[in-house]
């Protein structure tokens, strides 16, 4: 131990031999500028995936019998001894299907109509009834029809005051 | 400058939103759900049995792969554990609704009389 703090301690300064990155390093700590460009970069990312997935709506619908199901039977139009007095609710049926690649609808006074006439023809009949609270719509379709054709309808039957909305 | 502050902030949030974004995609299940502009937004409570229709016609619940007319017996079982919990179908937009009526028929016979089908808020949230 007698050697330390001899000449050779004294007179070396302890920053000798270091390179100038270090000296910088040694006062200012290292340099983070380019961990801070890549992580906001990242978060960026992520706020911006996060933002476009975009909030979601909910349409409720009811789940009707199959025309094919005779299990249940259909009511008939005035069954004997009914109470002639009940008055049902009255139903309508939209039916969808494709043609020549295009969604046609038919019901509501549409015949083989394009999709986008389900806005006027649900209105109309909204208009006539007067009171449609408890008028039953019921859409169905062919089996090519695809699914966003049927939510469009049920939306549109929906914003018409139309709330009982089945499928099948 | 002392940066320590900054960066524990920012992995904060990074972190946050990539859980965010992972539990969104998770819940998507690969499904491009159909436009809308009418419709009730989802309370953030609900715990609704969420079943999907993707766009093969492949029908998950719970990210379990299943067959579509086991989706009745397994939805109702889930609505007898909790019958506050409603049912939403999230089906793709270009599937084609011959695959999406066994599911529903299934539905129907196990005694769920009702749906939410889920879409996109074509508005972009601004209501």
């Amino acid at each position: 131990m007698s050697g330390l703090g001899s000449s050779r301690g004294a007179a070396r300064s302890p920053f000798r031999g270091r390179s100038a990155r270090l000296m910088y390093d040694l006062h200012h700590g290292p340099n983070m500028t380019p961990m801070v460009d890549v992580v906001m970069v990242i978060l960026i990312f992520f706020m911006a995936s996060a933002s476009l997935l975009g909030p979601e709506v909910l349409l409720r619908s009811q789940i009707d019998r199959p025309l094919s199901d005779s299990s249940e039977a259909v009511e008939p139009d005035n069954p004997a001894g009914a109470d002639i007095y009940r008055i049902e609710a009255p139903s309508f049926t939209v039916e969808l299907r494709v043609r020549d690649g295009a969604v046609t609808i038919t019901g509501l006074g549409a015949s083989d109509a394009p999709l986008s006439d389900i806005d006027a023809a649900a209105a109309l009949l909204a208009e006539r009834l007067g009171v449609v609270d408890d008028v039953r719509m019921v859409v169905t379709s062919s089996d090519d029809t695809p699914y966003e054709a049927i939510v469009r309808v049920i939306e549109s039957l929906h914003s018409a005051g139309f709330d009982r909305v089945g499928v099948r | 400058m002392n940066v320590t502050p900054l960066i524990d902030v920012v992995m904060v949030l990074i972190i946050f939103y990539l859980i965010v974004g992972r539990l969104v995609l998770e819940r998507r299940g690969g499904v491009d759900l159909p436009l809308a502009t009418e419709g009730e937004v989802e309370g953030s409570t609900d715990r609704p049995i969420v079943v999907l229709v993707d766009e093969n016609g492949s029908v998950k619940i719970d990210a379990e792969t299943i067959l579509a007319d086991e989706a009745g017996p397994m939805v109702a079982r889930l609505h007898r554990e909790d019958p506050t919990r409603t049912v939403q179908l999230r089906a793709d937009r270009s599937v084609g609704f011959g695959r999406v009526r066994p599911v529903l028929g299934s539905l129907r016979e196990a005694g769920i009389g009702a749906v939410q089908m889920a879409a996109r808020d074509q508005t972009g949230g601004a209501r």
